[in-house]
């Protein structure tokens, strides 16, 4: 239906805007809390560890999704350092909106994990392919708030 | 145990908008269809079921506004927050465990009153490591388009093929809100979402309902229905997390269906099974589900795609015309598949109906940022 045949059928057929006004806390937890408060004092990723599984988790985990092993004495520094293993350019905001300028966004497999962190992207595209070597690029200690974005980007 | 059998269907045709129907209304009308087709009065009913998520609704608590529409008042009733098809799988279960003999599912979309889609589904990331992006939920498609398509070589042509297929067929079918012509060459001009994923490639949202009734063998027959049996039903979830999914690869569809084919004692689901509706909220997801569920080896399901968009192939895949040509219909996806199913089963798809359809099989997926999908094999025997 056309845009405007659309707003004239809302004017005959009643409706009610309303919102959802909601507003959370999220508890970092003692994992969380440990990788953020690595990420922002020194600059670098925390993983943690699954010997059963030879799993390696970024950013670190209490518990092992796979074997359901406690994780928490396995927390350790991992390289900034990893690999592309695959890519997006986004073109929207959260809201649908379109970006003036789009983003990158990769995951990456960082020496010694497992699995993937999601995050921005700094690569030249016709540089981008499966297996590149990115690294972390962190913002400067007195501008890390504790936040994922305390990691700048990947390039 | 005892076979389970949908005896009952009803169901509206999606719509882009429906501004003139309340949800409630629009389910009113599949329920009263669906006790018709049945023989049955909701007061016969044990239990009923209704899919739903309360921040698609705009409400919360939503289940303590489901009974009314379903004839359900003074009943027992439950919500569950998942896709119509995990709904079915809950309803074979208070089946077989013998707490019920008849039971009534009921799944809808009014997609077209959520004013802010992608930003609620944002909230359906994790707070602290995907949210602070501010980037559109579709970036995970596009993520996992892009690794799905480097690690299995299909094709972006391919991929915009089902568009093209899918929206096709979708003008033969009645329920469809996006039938029509397009080619791949415009599916791949239409404007990046989330590259390499194009805006013509996410299916559009539709608005809808249906509500199925289901029974246990005993109850079946002293129906007057024509009788469809679940033969098989699985449902699986991967890792929720971003960070630990295998890119690329659709675990949860694997898994769910190699279930769905074990529990119906299927080992060859090409040659034994007749038609398959398989989720394409994405058109890669097509391929993707395709070769997750044993279909195609990998790499070969966009070929197959391709060929049968380019003329007359045998390729019973999403006959209805899928999501890309139905709609999104969000909760209610999974049983607008078992609706197809169960129309082709019974002879009654107009069209589009499949010659000797005996058996179907029916893979739904949730959307992003999800890795939970579900599984069903309906027989007409």
């Amino acid at each position: 239906m056309p845009a405007t045949k659309t707003r004239q059928a809302l004017k005959v057929w009643g409706s009610w805007k309303g919102e959802l006004p909601l507003q959370n806390l999220y508890t970092a937890g003692i994992a969380g809390n440990e990788f953020f408060r690595v990420l922002k004092e020194r600059g670098e990723l925390l993983g943690a560890f699954c010997q059963q599984c030879e799993y390696g988790y970024v950013p670190a985990r209490s518990f092992c999704e796979r074997c359901f092993a406690d994780l928490s004495g396995t927390f350790k520094t991992v390289s900034s350092e990893g690999v592309l293993l695959a890519w997006t350019q986004c073109h929207r905001d959260r809201t649908g909106k379109t970006l003036k300028k789009p983003v990158w966004l990769g995951a990456v497999r960082l020496q010694g994990s497992s699995s993937a962190l999601i995050h921005i992207l700094k690569v030249p595209p016709q540089e981008l392919h499966a297996g590149r070597f990115v690294r972390a690029i962190f913002k400067p200690a007195a501008q890390r708030v504790g936040s994922i974005l305390d990691l700048s980007h990947f390039e | 145990m005892t076979r389970v059998a949908i005896v009952g269907l009803g169901f509206v045709p999606a719509q882009r908008k429906t501004p003139q129907y309340s949800y409630r209304e629009m389910t009113y009308r599949a329920a009263r269809q669906a006790y018709e087709d049945a023989g049955i009065s909701p007061k016969e009913v044990d239990c009923f079921i209704t899919c739903a998520e309360d921040l698609h609704e705009g409400t919360s608590i939503f289940d303590e506004y489901t009974p009314d529409q379903l004839g359900a008042v003074h009943k027992p009733m439950h919500t569950v927050t998942h896709d119509g098809l995990v709904g079915l799988a809950c309803a074979w279960m208070a089946i077989e465990s013998g707490a019920a003999e008849l039971v009534v599912i009921e799944a809808h979309s009014k997609a077209s009153n959520i004013l802010t889609l992608d930003d609620l589904t944002t909230y359906a990331m994790d707070p602290a490591l995907t949210r602070p992006f501010s980037l559109s939920p579709h970036f995970v498609a596009g993520l996992e388009m892009n690794a799905f398509l480097t690690q299995s070589e299909n094709t972006e042509e391919a991929c915009a093929a089902a568009v093209v297929l899918n929206r096709l067929r979708a003008g033969k079918n009645p329920a469809a809100a996006y039938g029509g012509e397009t080619t791949v060459a415009q599916v791949l001009r239409s404007k990046p979402l989330s590259a390499p994923l194009k805006e013509a490639e996410k299916s559009p949202t539709a608005d809808g309902a249906v509500v199925a009734v289901v029974a246990s063998q005993e109850r079946a027959r002293r129906l007057k229905g024509r009788p469809i049996w679940i033969e098989g039903i699985s449902w699986i979830s991967d890792s929720p997390s971003l960070e630990s999914r295998e890119w690329g690869q659709a675990f949860y569809a694997q898994e769910a269906a190699a279930g769905a084919f074990r529990m119906a004692q299927i080992t060859d689901p090409l040659r034994e099974v007749d038609l398959f509706e398989v989720d394409d909220t994405y058109a890669y997801k097509e391929l993707q589900h395709l070769e997750a569920i044993g279909l195609y080896e990998r790499g070969k399901a966009g070929r197959a795609v391709l060929d049968a968009a380019q003329g007359p192939k045998d390729f019973p895949v999403n006959l209805s015309g899928g999501c890309l040509g139905r709609g999104d219909l969000l909760e209610a996806k999974g049983l607008y598949q078992i609706v197809e199913l169960v129309l082709q089963l019974r002879g009654e798809a107009g069209k589009r109906q499949r010659a000797c359809a005996r058996r179907g099989f029916a893979l739904s997926w949730r959307g992003v940022p999800t890795t939970s999908g579900a599984a069903a094999v309906l027989s007409k025997n």
